[in-house]
């Protein structure tokens, strides 16, 4: 918009520049003013393309995009705009000198008009020589005449002269005495200094007076004798009209010689002014031009500029760039084609990312589900390397499987050992290509032996997608539970079916004793008591089996009182010490051990079962050592107490080990083979874990009991009646 | 890239201008010691009703002036006044200003110069050119103010000075003079007390 009114501004100057060089009254008086404000405009201009010119140079070291082609442009633009209006300068400069020099180079009317001057001049000279002789005569008369009787003498001569007016005066200029045609006139003006100067050196003064409208007089003065012989001199003036037919030639003649050589003397100005204006109009009208090639290329490379600057924008990333509308031609369908583009791009995108979301989203849903899943999950992928797993696989495992991640299963053998089964069988199926299996594996976890239902199949796809899921749970529990429930179905039938027979036939075995042992002699005697003995004795040794089993069988109600584990482990201890065997029994108590919430009677039993039952492994000949040891264990998985016995015995066999905690399980020679189940039974009574283990010199058995989270003394009188609730 | 602010561009601008429009009075000022005009004799004539200025002025034409005089072009002297009341603390109070012209040119057929005084009307003539030339750069009997017109007891300024009205040149011959230093013919400005 300012573009446009500066441009009709600079039109209007220039139009009135036009107007006012061709001698308009009106805008003749502007036409300086014109100028200056033409050459500030020109200034201005200048000022508007430097700096133009200095931002293109600039962009141009800086190499911002388009600004090559807006150099190209604008001098293209210039080229264009600079040479046509060049020429025509060039020729109209010279047509116009030449043209103004042939209009005012007319040689012959020169001559005409100087002639005519000249003519009239000689004419004006005759008639002012035969007046002037007439007024020196006319004043030689004077000479006898006084200066009172002056204005009769004058208005006399003035007659006689033919004289408009006839003035006597001093030498100074005083008028003396004037007589005047015309009785209106006023008084006659004062010679001027230069005529009265060339009077007082005695010489006449004659020449024509041009008096404005009134026309041309002739005016003589010629010195005069003083009157009555006096030595000062006097002057007489004569105003003498011209004819007025003379006059209005003389006017003519002057009027058409002045204007001629105004013209002429002006002709030179006037092509300067000329050529000024019109070199003032080139200049502004090619500065005009320039800064417009600058605005045109400006505004031409525009949209090729935001098309690289959007490219470029593009091609770091950011999409969906908009880029300001650029008209309606061929730029413009190129800018709207890329806003399209640019838009498409950045939906696609958006898209991608909404549905990566989505991705994520679903895949955060079955993370929570597998998270929450029970059974343990891990994926595979075709080469065997851990790719997903969930938490149960972590805890069932007892190992952080994010840090193997990409690794090959076997890698987790480095971190826990006892997996070996574990990942030997994944690898025998995997090595198999088995598609779906399903087989069960006992590994040593960090609660001990677990038995793992281990389900695998392999996953559908390519080498991306595809590979291997295992799906394992730890039925350890299960299985356990399955085994106590048939012992204990088992002792309670024992029980029930064996122990009533042994009765009658104990007592039987006495009675035939105590009736026959009498009547019988000799050999027969020592055979029936032999026999009958042995038959009592090991009747006594059954229901004593059977008592066990019952034991084993039936759950007694437990009494949940505060218990100091180490009071009760030294109170069993010493027992032992005092006992024949002597073993030697070390202790290693943590004194800073919480309280349980316990059944003391129990937990003494366990005591007593286990310290038995390393009494019993040890080899016969030799000393049994113990080591009993307990801490306090605080850790992510378990809060309690942690109790360990350990011997130095042969340890147990691998066959024992897969059922230590079933009864009848047993390499001793003595026992009944149920102190371990019960033991195992005493520690699950208080939500526990135990778990066997050889060492390099022995076995240990480490048994670990909950803490309860309130300190236990606060409900130590709920935990009763809690214990007689049940 | 960082644009240019536009205020800088324009005040640029401006001081170009400014300096383009500097440029040709700086060189005037220079010739002026040369020719122009000088005052001779002035003074302040206290009349019946009215106060007089005479002024008699010695102009110095340039070989252009005269140039364009020999050639038919008609010379203007404007007479500029100025009657003011100083102010201490404010600008002058200014009472009257007016400006007189007189007009010199040769006239051809009689080969005789004539003065014309514009306000009076008065045409004088004169056969040599450096009578004529005085006579033009004469201003005598101007009239200034009324006495009424002055407080009692007051002081007065006049000032006043002459030069050569380009404006009543001939067009073509006005933008050259313009911008020509050799037709800037002016005097300086003369000041006289003036008693109320």
């Amino acid at each position: 918009m300012a573009r446009v009114l500066l441009c009709l501004l600079l039109l209007v100057s220039l139009y009135l520049l036009s107007v006012a060089t061709q001698d308009s009254a009106v805008f003749g008086r502007l036409h300086p003013w014109l100028l200056f404000f033409n050459t500030i405009c020109l200034a201005g201009l200048l000022g508007l393309i430097v700096w133009n010119l200095t931002r293109l140079i600039l962009q141009r070291r800086r190499g911002q995009p388009g600004s090559r082609i807006t150099v190209r442009l604008v001098t293209m633009f210039v080229i264009l705009a600079l040479v046509p209006v060049s020429v025509v300068y060039y020729f109209s400069v010279q047509f116009l000198n030449r043209g103004i020099e042939s209009w005012f180079d007319a040689r012959l009317e020169q001559q005409v008009i100087e002639d005519a001057l000249n003519l009239s001049q000689a004419s004006f000279d005759m008639r002012m020589r035969e007046l002037l002789s007439r007024m020196e005569s006319a004043a030689f008369n004077l000479g006898r005449m006084s200066d009172a009787m002056a204005p009769v003498s004058l208005s006399q001569l003035r007659e006689e002269l033919g004289a408009a007016e006839l003035t006597l005066m001093a030498s100074s200029g005083r008028i003396i005495a004037t007589s005047a045609q015309e009785p209106s006139a006023m008084l006659p003006q004062r010679p001027e200094e230069d005529i009265l100067l060339q009077l007082r050196q005695g010489r006449p003064y004659v020449g024509l007076d041009p008096v404005g409208e009134a026309g041309i007089q002739i005016r003589v003065l010629v010195p005069a004798p003083g009157g009555d012989g006096r030595p000062d001199q006097r002057l007489l003036q004569g105003l003498f009209p011209v004819s007025p037919r003379v006059n209005a030639l003389a006017d003519s003649v002057q009027e058409a010689y002045a204007r001629h050589q105004e013209v002429g003397y002006l002709s030179r100005p006037l092509q300067e002014t000329f050529t000024l204006t019109l070199s003032l109009v080139l200049l502004l009208s090619v500065l005009f031009a320039v800064w417009s090639a600058f605005y045109a290329a400006r505004r031409l490379v525009e949209p090729i500029r935001y098309l690289a600057e959007g490219t470029e924008a593009v091609a770091a990333g950011d999409y969906g760039k908009q880029l300001p509308p650029a008209g309606r031609d061929e730029l413009g369908f190129l800018v709207r084609s890329f806003n399209d583009m640019s838009r498409r791009v950045a939906q696609a995108r958006d898209d991608a990312r909404s549905s990566q979301v989505q991705v994520e989203s679903q895949r955060a849903y079955l993370e929570t589900v597998l998270g929450r899943l029970s059974s343990g999950v891990v994926a595979l992928d075709m080469d065997g390397n851990l790719r997903t797993w969930n938490r149960a696989a972590d805890q069932i495992l007892g190992v952080p499987l994010r840090s193997f991640t990409g690794k090959p299963l076997k890698t987790l053998l480095g971190r826990q050992t006892g997996l070996e089964a574990f990942v030997a069988m994944v690898e025998r199926r995997l090595a198999n290509r088995s598609q779906e299996w399903r087989e069960q594996v006992s590994v040593t976890g960090p609660a001990g032996r677990q038995v793992l239902m281990c389900s695998g199949a392999s996953l559908p796809g390519g080498t991306g997608t595809g590979g291997y899921v295992i799906v394992f749970d730890d039925v350890t529990a299960l299985i356990q539970a399955q085994r106590d429930a048939a012992w204990g179905e088992v002792a309670r039938r024992l029980a029930h079916e064996i122990k009533n027979p042994l009765t009658p036939i104990q007592l039987s075995a006495e009675r035939l004793r105590r009736k026959c042992l009498n009547v019988l002699e000799g050999r027969e005697r020592e055979v029936l008591d032999r026999g009958t003995q042995t038959i009592i004795e090991q009747v006594d040794a059954m229901k004593a089996m059977v008592n066990a089993f019952t034991e084993y069988a039936h759950t007694p109600q437990l009494e949940l009182v505060p218990v100091d584990l180490n009071g009760l482990v030294k109170q069993v201890v010493e027992l032992y010490r005092a006992g024949s065997e002597r073993p030697s029994l070390r202790l290693a108590l943590d004194e800073d051990l919480p309280l349980l919430r316990a059944d003391a009677g129990r937990l003494r039993q366990l005591l007593h079962n286990l310290i038995k039952n390393a009494l019993e492994a040890t080899l016969p000949g030799e000393r049994c050592e113990l080591e009993i040891s307990s801490r306090c264990v605080d850790d992510e998985r378990f809060r309690g107490v942690e109790l360990r016995l350990r011997d130095f015995g042969p340890g147990f066999s691998e066959d024992v080990m897969n059922h230590l905690f079933e009864p009848y399980v047993t390499t001793k020679a003595r026992g009944t083979g149920l102190g371990m189940p019960i033991v195992k039974k005493i520690v699950e009574e208080h939500h526990g874990i135990i778990s066997a283990e050889n060492l390099a010199d022995g076995a240990q058995v480490t048994v670990r009991l909950p803490v309860p989270e309130l300190p236990v003394q606060s409900y130590a009188l709920e935990a009763r009646t809690d214990g007689e609730d049940r | 890239m960082r644009h240019i602010p536009a205020t800088v561009s324009w005040l640029a601008l401006l001081g170009l201008s400014m300096l383009m429009a500097a440029w040709p009075v700086s060189v005037l000022s220079e010739n002026s010691g040369r020719a122009g005009f000088t005052l001779v004799s002035g003074n302040i004539r206290t009349g019946t009703d009215v106060h007089y200025l005479d002024a008699r002025y010695d102009a110095t034409l340039t070989a252009d002036a005269n140039d364009a005089l020999d050639n038919g072009v008609p010379l203007t002297l404007e007479l500029q006044v100025r009657v003011t009341r100083p102010r201490r603390w404010w600008w002058d109070a200014e009472l009257v200003e007016f400006s007189q012209r007189q007009e010199l040119r040769y006239h051809a057929l009689s080969r005789r110069y004539v003065v014309h005084n514009h306000a009076t009307g008065d045409r004088r003539i004169f056969f040599r050119r450096d009578v004529a030339v005085a006579a033009w750069s004469t201003l005598e009997s101007v009239p200034l103010l009324q006495r009424r017109q002055l407080e009692h007891g007051q002081r007065y300024e006049v000032e006043a000075r002459v030069r050569l009205d380009l404006d009543a040149l001939p067009h073509p011959l006005r933008t050259v003079a313009f911008v020509s230093p050799e037709w800037r013919l002016v005097s300086d400005w003369y000041k006289w007390p003036l008693e109320g």
